[in-house]
């Protein structure tokens, strides 16, 4: 087992290397008058880009040398800070960059999360009846609505709830996470952050549910064909414990499992939901960063969420001998 | 009485062996359904495979048929035919204890005819240009095709090649190959696009290729998906009797490929083709509503929605600029998944149906 | 597509479909009814026999047309007695199992038609079901309760998530709801005790994929037992298993059959299974009981040309041949039968007559029939 997670960290470093060189490569590929053009245009829009953070930068990622042996040197002085969690300076908030992306998490987080859980409660037993209904009309019906779902381009979906039930209706507010004009305290805060996150969770629901519905009713029809649940039948269980009991719980395996996967992605931030609902979501600063070219930045967002992914990955593996008996790690 | 009815309704429905077969032997005389016909069959009885291919054949046509056949509008041809706009305001005073209410009326002439509402000229209106949405849709939906088309061609391309080599050889090579997918898929994916189109904009390509571009680099990011399936499809078939067989036949290592992986691979390869095209047309259509993929004046579905991201007027009061083209990505995209999904059931050959 | 003579055309395609469609949806509607019990209460023929199964029609209906996989089908299974089903792969052994247990897989595996009757005994009082007609709603009267059942595969037939006992604690408290924890546990380990199993403790807590195959299949018969089932459904419970389980497996069975005081169905296609093991023998072929009889009338008077076959083909240690008697061909496939013998082809003692009609069921002795032309010009009964 030791071994085992110990092959898996392993492995997981060596990705991490190979996304930071391809990372890496692509900011050498910028020209370095476009970099000097971007930071004019941030001063010109208002902030301040110390000559000391533009300096900072072109020595971390090493520019300015263009021979090999200098891409080299400049890739692992980049390496180096990035062991220590230096990202660098960003140019418009003129803070680190982990500060930026640590402080901004938050939110992201709390959104995905609520957003995971309400998908899963929703998914799970629609996959269930559609599979245990195979074929029938509620299978159909159910198939059809979260295809919609699947199909729906966020920004469309997202603009679309925005126009209804924010601005037609005005039963929510269209954009932000707290009302800029009242100041509330207490439950009231409370009840303006649900109220204003509402749509954006709802959107991100509806168009989630549809993918882990299908991989619910995959598994679900799967495992109702097999032997044991022929013998939890043949008993004289119940229809209804054969499949919350018998099935699901053999169903749960692959559903955990992707759970675990995609825990880390929770921090990673919805670009397009926060943009479309102006949160100041990870997300959302990234897009904003980048439309105003703040290099370091978005270097440092990239190899964030590379790191999550890889982080999912090893603990979607390991989740998985944790749940199935039958797995044994080694 | 009842049952002896519908007993002799089965015997009937089941054909038959007609006379000269009867001194067939009875294990030949059973009369199948072809495979193809099978497979047929199964993809048609799903009435969704075929909502879905009335989708994609009916937006086939209005992509690249429209613009032919409709010739009012051009792509980025602006309605110049002009435009008055009053402006009311009132301006309310009192004087001497009597009030007195000054109305103003402004007429403004514009140049080009923005924002016009649905007639008879332009079917879904203009947008805040002065464009014919209609016939935009028509041009957007060009652009969505072709891309999401040549990109899925791709990934498939790469994947096979990859997948093939990884599977077909295993070893250093297959490690290698694995290790490359693992890191490309851990690569992000709309954030890296975001430097690319930076780095896009700074070399001032033309916009119009510049949404090729950021699909070659999907193609580069997506293959893995498809490696790992082809790979993994040939590691069991390699397992397999016939495939000893062919080995002990002393076939080529081409024909092998070629002749026995290839057509067991493709069933597979074919649905998560058609799953793909659905989300690539997604991609696009993101990139260009988030301003990095096909720019103004040029069309694209997710362009003509960009607008309203801005511009609260239009998201509000205008919904015929924006509405329309995101029904158009829903529906090719549920096209697609439709027909992967129909194709997926009719291929299994171990559907329970 | 359609050149191929072998191939159905389109046309018959879809009229089988349609038909399909509306017979599989009234026997689907009528298998989820909810009724009174009377609906399906009976009277035995013989109130010796605890299952009676009288013509009974198992279709599968497929896109390439209606599989009569059981075609009339009738035995019965008399109290305290173990009957042996043999036949080859496909004959139908197993759909009937199947069917007798309700467990096929709908909504293409259906009852057609006929009557499996049933003498259940709860607390004393005995009734007949019509399991054929039983819905789904009130099948827990009989099923794991009354008749339980042992699987081919021991290797997948267990839950792989949940531990030994608690798949065996479940089975108490199916049949006795007020059982404690403590109650289900003392009844698992007596039954792990019961099949043999040397370490109850231990495999109670073990998860199936801890135990070995022959292991396995001990837990699923002490699974079998927990309910103190009136019969015992035993389908190739020993196929899967290495030669000197199979003898263990027997042993204990049979063993098992004098505890309990009930009655095994035992499905099998190895006769010397059912020479060692059954009082009554049922051959089927194709769907339909050829011959059935005592385990002597059967191994020492076979009648039926298949039964002989059979019997030759069983390997044994005095025989000078060096190759094994093999029967010619294949079990036909039932998508449409024809109506003369269905063994006619393979049939080295073919006269005139099995050109004509299916034979009848002859009656040979007061337990023998077979089906055959070759006996009897009595249209004594079609059984």
């Amino acid at each position: 087992m030791f071994k085992y997670i110990l092959k898996r960290l392993l492995m997981s470093v060596l990705i991490l290397l190979g996304v930071s060189m391809i990372i890496y490569f692509l900011i050498r590929l910028m020209p370095v008058d476009f970099i000097q053009d971007k930071i004019n245009a941030i001063n010109q829009g208002g902030a301040t880009v110390s000559e000391e953070t533009v300096n900072a930068m072109y020595e971390m990622y090493g520019l300015g040398d263009d021979s090999f042996l200098g891409i080299l040197k400049g890739y692992f002085s980049w390496l180096g800070a990035l062991a220590t969690f230096d990202l660098g300076t960003s140019f418009v908030y003129g803070i680190p960059v982990a500060q930026v992306i640590f402080e901004h998490m938050g939110i992201s987080f709390a959104i995905a999360l609520i957003a995971t859980i309400f998908e899963f409660l929703i998914a799970i037993p629609l996959g269930i009846t559609a599979a245990t209904h195979q074929y029938s009309f509620r299978d159909y019906l159910v198939t059809v609505l979260v295809m919609i779902g699947i199909s729906l381009p966020s920004f469309f979906f997202g603009q679309m709830l925005k126009d209804v039930l924010a601005l037609k209706l005005g039963w929510f507010p269209a954009s932000g996470l707290v009302n800029a004009t009242a100041s509330f305290t207490g439950a009231e805060l409370l009840l303006d952050y649900v109220r204003h996150m509402f749509i954006p969770i709802l959107t991100i629901v509806i168009l989630s549910i549809g993918a882990r519905m299908r991989m619910t009713r995959t598994n679900m029809l799967e495992v109702m064909n097999s032997d044991y649940i022929r013998t939890a039948r043949a008993k004289g269980l119940k229809e209804s414990v054969v499949i919350n009991k018998h099935a699901f719980r053999n169903t749960l395996i692959p559903l955990v499992t992707s759970l675990a996967g995609l825990l880390p992605s929770l921090f990673s931030g919805a670009i397009i939901t926060e943009q479309v609902f102006d949160l100041p979501g990870i997300g959302n600063i990234a897009l904003d960063a980048m439309n105003r070219g703040d290099i370091p930045f978005i270097m440092g967002y990239n190899m964030f969420l590379a790191l999550l992914s890889v982080i999912g990955v090893l603990l979607a593996d390991l989740m998985y001998g944790l749940v199935d008996p039958r797995v044994k790690l080694g | 009485m009842e049952n002896v009815t519908e007993k002799e309704v089965i015997e009937a429905s089941a054909p038959q062996a007609s006379a000269e077969d009867t001194e067939v032997p009875l294990d030949k005389n059973v009369r199948l359904m072809s495979p193809t016909r099978m497979v047929v069959r199964r993809f048609f009885r799903s009435k969704l495979s075929i909502v879905g291919l009335i989708m994609v054949v009916g937006l086939f046509l209005f992509s690249f048929a429209g613009p032919l056949i409709y010739t009012e509008w051009g792509e980025i041809e602006l309605d110049e035919s002009g435009k008055t706009e009053y402006s009311v305001s009132e301006t309310s005073y009192t004087v001497d204890g009597k009030e007195y209410t000054v109305r103003q009326t402004t007429e403004k002439s514009l140049k080009d005819n923005f924002l016009a509402p649905p007639s008879s000229e332009h079917i879904l209106g203009t947008d805040n240009e002065g464009y014919d949405i209609f016939v935009r849709l028509m041009y957007g939906g060009r652009i969505s095709l072709i891309v999401s088309f040549i990109a899925v061609f791709l990934i498939t391309i790469l994947g096979v090649i990859m997948g093939g080599i990884a599977g077909f050889f295993g070893g250093a090579v297959d490690n290698i190959i694995m290790r490359l997918c693992d890191i490309l898929i851990c690569l992000p994916g709309i954030p890296i696009l975001l430097i690319i189109s930076t780095i896009l904009d700074a070399s001032e390509i033309d916009a119009k290729y510049r949404i090729y571009l950021l699909m070659i680099y999907l193609t580069f990011i997506s293959w893995p998906g498809t490696a790992r399936l082809v790979r993994g499809q040939i590691l069991s078939l390699r397992e397999q009797e016939y495939m000893v067989a062919a080995e002990a036949m002393g076939y080529s290592v081409s024909r092998k490929i070629f002749k026995h992986l290839v057509p067991n691979v493709m069933p597979q390869l074919i649905v998560s083709m058609s799953l793909s095209l659905g989300s690539m047309i997604l991609y696009e259509a993101t990139l260009s509503y988030l301003n990095l993929g096909v720019k103004a004046p040029y069309a694209a579905w997710g362009t003509m929605i960009n607008i309203i991201s801005t511009n609260q007027d239009i998201l509000q009061n205008h919904l015929n600029v924006w509405v329309p083209a995101g029904v158009c990505i829903v529906i090719a995209v549920l096209g697609f998944n439709f027909i992967g999904d129909g194709l997926r059931d009719a291929l299994d050959p171990k559907a329970r149906r | 597509m359609a050149k191929n003579k072998n191939y159905l055309s389109g046309r018959e395609v879809r009229a089988i479909a349609k038909e399909n469609a509306k017979v599989m949806k009234r026997l689907e509607a009528e298998k989820y009814r909810k009724c009174e019990e009377s609906e399906y209460l009976t009277q035995m023929k013989d109130p010796e026999n605890i299952l009676e199964i009288d013509e009974l029609h198992t279709y599968f209906f497929t896109e390439q047309g209606v599989v009569k996989a059981v075609n009339g089908v009738s035995f019965n299974i008399p109290k305290n007695s173990t009957v042996g089903v043999v036949g080859e792969s496909g004959c139908g052994k197993s759909v009937t199992s199947m069917s007798v247990m309700r467990l096929l897989q709908g909504p293409t595996g259906q009852i057609y038609s006929g009557e499996i009757r049933f003498n259940a005994k709860k607390n004393g009082e005995e009734k007949v079901f019509d399991i054929a007609k039983m819905p789904m709603g009130d099948i827990h009267k009989i099923r794991g309760d009354q008749i339980a059942m042992i699987f081919q595969e021991p290797m997948t037939s267990l839950n792989p998530v949940f531990t030994i006992g608690q798949q065996l604690d479940e089975v108490t408290f199916i049949h006795n709801p007020e059982a404690t924890k403590e109650q289900a546990k003392e009844k698992s380990i007596e039954m792990l005790n019961l099949v043999g199993i040397a370490m109850p403790e231990r495999v109670y807590n073990a998860f199936p994929h801890e135990l070995s195959g022959g292991m396995r299949q001990r837990v699923m018969i002490s699974m079998a037992l927990a309910s103190s089932p009136r019969l015992i459904i035993a389908d190739e419970p020993t196929t899967a298993l290495d030669v000197t389980i199979q003898a263990q497996i027997l042993d204990l069975l049979r063993d098992l059959k004098t505890k309990i005081d009930g009655s095994i169905m035992l499905i099998t296609h190895d006769l010397g299974v059912i020479a060692e093991m059954a009082d009554y023998v049922v051959v089927m072929y194709a769907g339909k009981v050829i011959e059935q009889g005592t385990v002597q009338e059967i191994f020492h008077d076979p009648r039926h040309p298949y039964t002989i076959g059979l019997q030759k083909s069983k390997p044994t240690l005095n025989s000078d041949s060096d190759t094994l008697f093999n029967i010619p061909g294949n079990v036909p496939n039932p998508v449409n039968m024809p109506n003369y013998c269905y063994f006619k082809e393979r049939c080295s003692r073919c006269i005139e007559k099995c050109s004509g009609d299916y034979p009848c069921m002859v009656q040979v002795s007061p337990t023998h029939f077979v089906a055959c032309h070759l006996y009897g010009e009595g249209d004594t009964n079609n059984g």
